[in-house]
């Protein structure tokens, strides 16, 4: 019987091939797309979810209060773990540690290579996190102040056949100090926000010997293992009452946890790109499912509107015996076989297609039968699943058939336009509209966000990190300004889309209550006509003014506001708590993305006896841009002469500012690729509907035709029905798009409004794709010569 | 066999109601061959479907077999139908997609059968129709003599007690006609019990017993002497 079963698909398949193309087509791409995205979530999802202790392990985050500024931030004080563990009873352990980094190594402490992954860590690392050790005692093995444990593959690298224990090892990150190998752990291969190639023992480091017992300066990360039974809510008062203890009763910071599970989705984590974002999962998931749902939707409408071609078998099964539920299991039967068949396809295309994906996402994905049995078993289900789900609704419609009725030729009135069918349709064209909108909309903000006047000039400005040089930086500069391509040139701290620090404080002595945040800037007098700046009021700093270095600052409108100063020209000369003077306010400009609103900015010159933190570095100059060959080669000549070994690095002001919307501009060219395929799929079914359509009526064509009816008539006839579902289609996407975006554009400062023009433009969008794909079953059906028609019936 | 007692059967649509049988009693014997004849809507096709388990009287009663089935499920009459009564419709109705053989196989699919059984008992039914040679091709390279051969092949593969015919040779040209009609006289000598629907005088001349139907009540039964052979 089921080979009877198969064979008859199969010859229906042939038989009918263009509608099984379409089938076959589109769940091939459905399937293909849900391959890739979640291979892409599995991923995403399974970052640290292996460690013995995950469960009750927590990363303890930060939340302070700043004036008007919430701010979150994964920082903590280094005190903090060691001082959980010493006063909360439900606190088994604690790890402190730096987050894993990019530095050099060496063997000698001279020559050093660059290595990612560097680790600095408090002694129970191994004992928290489940990375196993190949040697050392996973308790102790950090316990020595100038341990490293590294990996095998590090180990292998570093000294090949050599015993590696022992040996001494010069890390530079923070500083430069020598460690010995006490330990070899197997290579992380598994997911990890912790990933490392080294972990060495953080006691040692200069930057912990001064912030020890400090609670002011936040720069290490915390992690805490619960008892078994605790949890976070449990500890909550106590910590809360640690805050009280060491930041002072009025400290407005609260620590919060991440369950180690989650860090590396979580809000706080900011990982490159899509990646490490649940918003992005939610997305891909939402977009991928959205189009197999538009696949399996085709197979059901053109499955029931084939009925009328299957109904004789259906009616002739009946006749000699087949009863209700053989038949509901052979067309269930026949979507699954044609899920599977499709599954497959879909496994070749996502195979041809995952190069680019990886590209696009940044990662190293793969796909292959031996490393994803299971998680290709999985899909396999969910493809057997969508041939269930798109095989029942036939099923149960075909084998509700009367065979008295069918075997006559009755089939083909009783089964014109099943509303399901028009709902289906609708929702098909929904989903399409709903994604053009989306794109439309992506892209008009991404086109307003790069050309909004940023408030500074970021064309034919170029910018070169010099800490290497920060001492020569004034040469280098008065060397540069020497080259007839080079306009103007400043040196600084920051320059937009490169900003980095902060500073905290009641800036007005007058209101003192008033706390502000500010984005600072150390910079020369310069700064402002490389970057194009306005003065609203006063005047920028005066090389020739001494007294500027220390006492003069510059602040944006954004400031004066946050101050409530009443006019700019007011707070010409006023003084700042510190005892310097406002001589000049700045129009307020773009420091960073759209995404953020405008900030207070305080602008200052480096101190006239700076130390080694207070200095610039790095250069921004303005170019002429004619010769930007001829500028580059005479600064890279100019810069090899202060400091031969170290390279030189340069940036367009402009391209790097751009860059900050790099992953919006992916996700806009996501959103498009999805938004083609939907079209595609959708147009593919509307298609194969039309055609039985035209087919159904054909002799309803002959009469009317007969009866003198233009070719455009019978055109408007067949595309109306279709074209009503597409207009109610295009009314449902319309709300939901309208909120999907605004929660979109939620996330920029600085926005376009969506207005009806867009979603004109897509209504109009789709119903032009719609009546296009419509028209040429139409034009066929309505140029046919009725005799032809009629004398078939 | 068959015993009718007042059937009846109404088509109800929202404005209108068509009565299509109207009090319908009727006994068929095991063995008979019996014709049925009327004008167009008269009922015909109705009393077909009814006795061949297609359909369910609206009122009255029907026994087949000894059971009395006027209102039993589809299930139930799926499972009555197999093996006991076959169908011959005048367009034939045979599967495109299926080959002469599996065709005429699908019965005894559904019954059951293993698979060696089911081949010696399709080839001898395609022997007995002489259509042996045309066993692998597919219904639409077959003549309409040809098909109607298979799909009466397919009605008494599965032994069939009851073949239920609906006019039979309405698609076919005189030749093919009386070669249907001689291999159904064939079949009820060999003790086939068959009721037929037809418009032609000339075929009702094969059956033994013809009942002439008018607006779905019988109005005249006839036993016909001297029948054709």
């Amino acid at each position: 019987m089921l080979k009877n079963y198969i064979k008859i698909a199969w010859r229906n398949f042939i038989r009918n091939k263009f509608y099984s193309l379409i089938n076959i087509l589109g769940l091939s791409i459905g399937l293909g797309c849900l391959i890739l995205v979640m291979l892409f979530v599995t991923d995403e999802l399974s970052y640290d979810q292996f460690h013995d202790k995950g469960d009750r392990t927590h990363f303890v985050a930060r939340e302070s209060q700043f004036g008007k500024n919430i701010s979150k931030g994964l920082s903590t004080a280094f005190p903090l773990g060691r001082t959980m563990k010493e006063t909360i009873p439900e606190v088994e352990n604690y790890v402190t540690m730096t987050w894993p980094g990019n530095g050099a190594v060496s063997l000698d402490g001279k020559e050093y290579m660059d290595e990612q992954d560097i680790l600095y860590s408090t002694s129970d690392f191994f004992g928290m996190f489940s990375f196993p050790l190949l040697i050392g005692n996973p308790q102790t093995v950090l316990e020595q102040k100038n341990a490293v444990v590294i990996t095998q593959e590090m180990a292998d690298k570093l000294f090949g056949k050599d015993e590696p224990l022992g040996q001494t090892i010069h890390l530079q990150r923070y500083d430069e100090k020598e460690f010995i190998v006490t330990g070899i752990a197997q290579n992380v291969d598994q997911n990890s926000y912790l990933e490392f190639d080294f972990v060495a023992s953080i006691d040692d480091l200069s930057n912990v010997q001064n912030n020890r017992d400090s609670w002011g300066s936040s720069m290490y990360h915390t992690y805490v293992t619960l008892q078994k039974g605790a949890s976070w809510s449990d500890i909550e008062p106590e910590v809360a009452d640690l805050v009280d203890t060491h930041r002072g009763e009025d400290s407005k910071t609260v620590f919060f946890s991440i369950p180690l599970p989650q860090l590396y989705v979580s809000d706080l984590v900011s990982v490159s790109g899509f990646k490490g974002d649940m918003t992005y999962i939610y997305i891909f998931s939402a977009i991928a499912l959205f189009i197999l749902l538009l696949a399996c939707i085709n197979y059901m409408n053109l499955a029931t509107a084939r009925a009328t071609q299957r109904s004789r078998e259906v009616g002739i099964r009946k006749v000699v015996g087949a009863h209700k539920g053989q038949l509901v299991r052979q067309f269930i039967g026949e979507g699954m076989l044609t899920a599977i068949f499709a599954f497959f396809i879909g496994l070749i295309l996502a195979e041809f297609a995952l190069p680019f994906f990886n590209e696009f996402v940044g990662k190293e994905l793969t796909l292959n039968l031996s490393d994803n049995i299971v998680y290709l078993l999985s899909l396999f289900g969910v493809a057997l699943l969508v041939g269930l789900i798109s095989g029942s609704y036939p099923a149960f419609f075909l084998s509700r058939f009367e065979p008295a009725g069918v075997l006559k030729g009755e089939a083909r009135k009783r089964l014109s336009g099943t509303a399901l069918r028009k709902i289906l349709v609708v929702g098909q064209f929904a989903v399409s509209t709903l994604l053009i909108i989306c794109t439309l909309i992506v892209f008009n903000q991404l086109r307003y966000v790069l050309d909004k006047d940023l408030g500074f000039q970021d064309e034919q400005v170029m910018y070169i990190p010099a800490h290497q040089i920060q001492d020569q930086l004034d040469t280098f500069k008065q060397t540069a300004l020497q080259h007839s391509g080079i306009n103007a040139a400043t040196a600084t701290t920051a320059v937009p889309g490169r900003y980095n620090m902060r500073i905290g404080q009641p800036f007005d002595p007058e209101n003192p209550n008033n706390q502000l945040s500010a984005h600072f800037v150390r910079s020369d007098a310069d700064y402002d006509d490389v970057l194009g700046l306005e003065l609203v009021a006063g005047r920028f700093f005066d090389e020739q003014r001494p007294t500027d270095r220390d006492t003069a600052r510059v602040i944006n409108e954004a400031m004066l506001k946050e101050l409530n100063w009443a006019s700019a020209e007011e707070a010409v000369g006023r003084k700042l708590n510190d005892g310097s003077r406002i001589i000049g306010i700045v129009k307020d400009y773009h420091y960073q993305s759209l995404h953020h609103k405008i900030g207070p900015v305080l602008i200052r010159m480096k101190p006239s006896e700076p130390g080694r933190y207070s200095s610039y570095n790095m250069l921004a100059l303005r170019f002429q841009p004619q010769q930007v060959g001829d500028v580059i080669s005479y600064l890279q000549k100019s810069w090899d002469n202060l400091t031969p070994d170290e390279p030189m690095t340069y940036h367009f002001l402009d391209e790097k500012f751009a860059e900050q919307y790099e992953t919006d501009q992916k996700l806009s060219h996501a959103i498009l690729v999805f938004a083609v395929i939907a079209i595609l799929i959708a147009c593919m079914g509307l298609f194969g509907l039309a055609a039985f359509s035209a087919e159904r009526r054909t002799k309803e064509i002959g009469v009317r035709k007969v009866l003198g009816a233009s070719v455009f008539d019978i055109i408007a006839l067949l595309s109306k029905d279709f074209l009503i579902l597409v207009l109610v289609g295009f009314l449902i996407a319309v709300p939901v798009s309208w909120y999907a975006m605004n929660q979109w554009l939620a996330d920029f400062a600085y926005r376009i409004e969506i207005g009806a023009g867009i979603f004109l433009l897509a209504g109009v969008g789709a119903v032009v794709i719609a009546l296009a794909t419509v028209s040429w079953q139409s034009v066929q059906a309505a140029v046919s010569n009725p005799v032809d028609s009629l004398r078939s019936e | 066999m068959i015993q009718t007692k007042n059937l009846k059967k109404t088509y109800t649509t929202e404005e209108v109601e068509t009565t299509a049988l109207n009090n319908v009693n009727l006994e068929i014997e095991e063995g008979e061959f019996c014709a049925i004849m009327g004008p167009s809507g008269c009922g015909k096709s109705t009393l077909l479907n009814i006795m061949g388990l297609l359909d369910n009287p609206t009122e009255g009663e029907y026994n087949f077999l000894g059971h009395q089935v006027a209102d039993k499920s589809e299930r139930e009459r799926a499972q009555l139908r197999k093996g006991n009564i076959g169908f011959i419709f005048q367009s034939f109705n045979l599967i495109d997609e299926l080959t002469v053989f599996e065709n005429v196989e699908l019965p005894l699919l559904y019954l059951g059968v293993s698979a060696d059984e089911r081949k010696e008992k399709v080839e001898a039914a395609l022997e007995r129709m002489s259509m042996m040679h045309r066993r692998n091709h597919f219904p639409q390279q077959l003549s309409g003599g040809q098909q109607q051969r298979v799909a009466i092949a397919r009605a008494v593969v599965a032994n069939a007690k009851l073949i239920l015919a609906d006019e039979p040779t309405g698609n076919l040209d005189s030749d093919h006609g009386d070669e249907v009609m001689k291999l159904l006289a064939e079949l009820n000598e060999a003790g086939t019990t068959i009721v037929m629907v037809t418009h032609s005088p000339h075929d009702a001349d094969y059956a033994r017993r013809v009942i002439h139907l008018f607006d779905g009540h019988i109005v005249t039964e006839n036993m016909q002497e001297g029948f054709h052979v």
